[in-house]
């Protein structure tokens, strides 16, 4: 037990974990690339049709005199 | 409840909520389960493999891109739950909103896997094997399956 606590109080004095201060800018210049638009666009892709889908749902009673040509004709 | 004469019954309201919570849900499923506890794949991976320290934290970087798209699309489906149970002709059914909860995970399965997986490769469901098929495959059928669950339960709301 006094081995524990020990052991828990140096660990307040020890030095953090190292958050790999060397691979940050390595990391943002992966990320931030000239292809950052697409890869954002792609990777969002099957949410947004998802959404579109649920939404146009959601509003489907309001929106289908839109796309009813049968009713448009009356 | 209002007689079905005096009131007509709108379900869609309650099936789109239940969808994009499905879809939402089914997201953070493909999130938490595949990207970080099984680790088979990450958004990029297919693109850019985690094989580097720097590769694993940009490929995170686009997971936490997707969960937050994810988590979007939960809290949508939530304020449409929400506005849908406020309307009194939109009808308080419980199987009708877990049909469409499974309607939502099978479409986000059968949307995200044509889209990511076989149209534009960003990742495979199991990225570690030369051959990514049969587990894109087995992601598809089991999309498929939720979405004819969904569907059944949701029919059998209307009774």
């Amino acid at each position: 037990m006094q081995k524990l606590f020990l052991t828990l109080l140096a660990g307040l004095w020890a030095a953090g974990a190292g958050a790999c201060p060397w691979c940050r800018p390595r990391v943002r210049a992966g990320i931030y690339t000239p292809a950052y638009a697409t890869n954002a666009l792609l990777v969002l892709l099957p949410v947004a049709v998802l959404l579109a889908l649920g939404i146009t749902l959601f509003y489907w009673d309001k929106l289908r005199p839109y796309f009813s040509t049968a009713d448009a004709k009356r | 409840m209002p007689s079905a004469d005096v009131l007509r019954w709108h379900r869609t309201p309650l099936v789109a909520a239940g969808i994009l919570l499905g879809a939402g849900l089914g997201g953070f499923v493909d999130g938490i389960v595949l990207h970080q506890i099984l680790q088979w794949h990450n958004m990029l991976s297919g693109q850019l493999p985690p094989d580097t320290l720097v590769r694993a934290k940009v490929n995170m970087y686009w997971d936490g891109l997707f969960h937050a798209a994810v988590w979007v699309l939960t809290a949508c489906g939530l304020a449409m739950l929400w506005a849908a149970t406020g309307r009194a002709d939109v009808p308080h059914s419980g199987r009708t909103l877990v049909g469409g909860l499974l309607l939502g995970w099978g479409l986000f399965n059968v949307v995200e896997g044509v889209i990511d997986h076989e149209l534009l490769g960003l990742h495979h469901v199991y990225e570690y094997t030369p051959n990514h098929l049969p587990a894109d495959l087995g992601f598809l059928a089991f999309g498929l399956a939720l979405l004819l669950a969904g569907g059944a339960l949701v029919r059998a709301g209307r009774a």
